[in-house]
């Protein structure tokens, strides 16, 4: 119960560093926000800000539900929601650890807004989004 | 340590005068910093580590050579300088090739500062700049030369001893490793094309050390063309950074269609022809033992709407490259900008580049956009 009126203050202030109290979101690293309803907390350090255009970088991806320890990183993926279309090149999950990820890979080919995707589960997706900018 | 330069670029022009808008330089600060983001000029040399004989002067010297020699065509009737005209931007001035079949598909791209790119050739078949050198070679439709008697052409006066003292005698290699060889001595010349720094490149520096008199030397036309380039004409999303482009691939609103019945497949048939292809970063011809470049073709993804798309040319040198875009369809920079100021959307793909609408310039703006992307060349 307790955890569920957390998530639903979180969700209601839309703050994404709100996270649960049982999965703290690493200081300097941000939150995404989930699309629908998770308990998982999902939150990505980057190389820098803004992200760079036409350079491959990597980022780290952590991963918290109190739910489920072993909830795997299905899919990383960025898109332009503006332009409409997404990366040229599929990044690569690496370093399968417990709840912390390299996502390797990653080329943003035009500046300017991108949204940051990471799904969770091997059945069931969860789906968390984050805005970046590229420049 | 770009945005500290940017940093103190604003602060040396806000110390100096006040605001922007004074002594002849109209940009404010944001576009300041956009201009900055397409510098410095020229970008530091690196030699190409899948190619063993990248910026080694004998391999040069061979490249240069062989460019202009018609002992690598079919019949002895092309070479590469034939199409790709030294004195002409090294291209030829047509709307689309011409060889010994007629008239080709594409239009001839220039040569300059293709070191480092990331795609080679309209439709990005080629991985690495030695991979494209070799095409034309043994493309029917080109210099149609039968891969097998590649050797007995080496065999041609001054090739023989400068092949054989950079790779070894060209009779004793197999056909492949003779075209590999000879694709790497060509990017070794092309790398050498390179363009020194333009009106722009001056502007953009003098911007950036906060020296506003300089930076007023920079016509104010080419200014308010930059205010377009880099603003409502959002040029910027897809002719990125020093070299103006992003090496990816655009429906740019120009028709695909060659004939009313043939189509152009642009991108799509780039990666057919890449996928296909045994002379890429991940294969045995790369010569970097990291294969460092492999992963262009190990992750690429592809999509549907890769169909009719062409790679997003650079704008340096363009006045010394017309005609334009990937069918040279396009006579002038004033038919570019007009293209894009009426682009008819209906041609785009439903899924294309969602941002494109047509700018309506008007014809001081045209005229403005004009002399902004005529100051991108060095004559």
């Amino acid at each position: 119960m307790r955890k569920r009126v957390c998530l639903a203050v979180c969700l209601a202030m839309a703050v994404p560093a709100c996270a649960q109290a049982d999965c703290p979101v690493p200081e300097g690293w941000l939150a995404l926000q989930p699309v629908g309803a998770s308990d998982a907390v999902v939150a990505v350090q980057l190389p820098s800000t803004p992200l760079p255009v036409g350079e491959l970088f990597d980022i780290e991806v952590s991963v918290c539900d109190p739910q489920d320890g072993n909830l795997p990183l299905a899919r990383a993926d960025a898109m332009m929601p503006a332009h409409r279309h997404g990366m040229n090149y599929r990044p690569e999950i690496a370093g399968h650890g417990p709840n912390l990820h390299t996502v390797k890979g990653f080329m943003f080919h035009m500046p300017g807004a991108w949204q940051i995707s990471i799904e969770l589960g091997a059945v069931e997706r969860q789906r968390f989004v984050l805005g970046v900018t590229a420049e | 340590m770009i945005r500290f330069r940017r940093l103190l670029a604003g602060l040396l022009l806000f110390l100096g005068a006040g605001a922007a808008g004074a002594q002849g330089v109209l940009l404010d600060q944001g576009e300041i910093d956009a201009a900055l983001l397409h510098g410095p000029w020229p970008p530091p040399r690196t030699g190409d580590p899948s190619n063993r004989v990248s910026g080694i002067p004998e391999a040069i010297e061979l490249g240069r050579i062989l460019f202009s020699s018609p002992a690598l065509s079919s019949g002895g009737r092309l070479s590469c300088a034939s199409c790709h005209d030294p004195d002409n931007g090294f291209t030829d001035g047509l709307e689309t090739a011409r060889s010994h079949v007629g008239r080709l598909d594409r239009n001839t791209q220039g040569l300059f500062n293709l070191a480092g790119m990331r795609w080679f050739g309209w439709d990005g078949r080629s991985d690495s700049l030695w991979a494209q050198s070799l095409l034309p070679i043994i493309r029917s439709d080109e210099m149609a030369l039968d891969v097998g008697q590649i050797a007995d052409a080496l065999q041609d006066g001054p090739l023989r001893e400068r092949y054989e003292g950079l790779f070894g005698p060209a009779d004793s290699q197999a056909p492949d490793r003779n075209l590999a060889n000879v694709g790497k001595a060509l990017a070794a010349y092309i790398e050498t094309i390179t363009t020194g720094k333009t009106p722009f490149d001056r502007f953009r520096d003098a911007l950036e050390a906060g020296d506003l008199e300089a930076a007023a030397a920079y016509p104010e036309d080419a200014q308010r063309g930059f205010r377009i380039f880099a603003g409502k004409g959002k040029c910027t999303f897809c002719h990125v950074g020093p070299l103006f482009s992003n090496s990816e691939f655009h429906d740019a609103g120009v028709p695909y269609f060659v004939e009313p019945t043939r189509v152009d497949t642009g991108r799509h048939g780039g990666i057919e022809a890449l996928l296909g292809s045994r002379f890429t970063l991940r294969g045995a011809f790369s010569d970097d033992p990291a294969k460092t470049g492999a992963w262009k073709v190990e992750r690429l993804v592809r999509s549907h709407d890769d169909f009719g798309t062409f790679r997003t040319p650079s704008l340096r040198e363009l006045t010394r490259t017309a005609p334009y875009m990937h069918n040279g369809s396009l006579a002038t920079l004033r038919d570019v900008v007009n293209h894009y100021s009426t682009i008819d959307l209906e041609r785009m793909h439903t899924d294309g580049e969602a941002i494109l609408e047509p700018l309506d310039l008007s014809e001081r703006e045209t005229a403005d956009l004009v002399a902004f992307l005529e100051s991108l060349s060095t004559r």
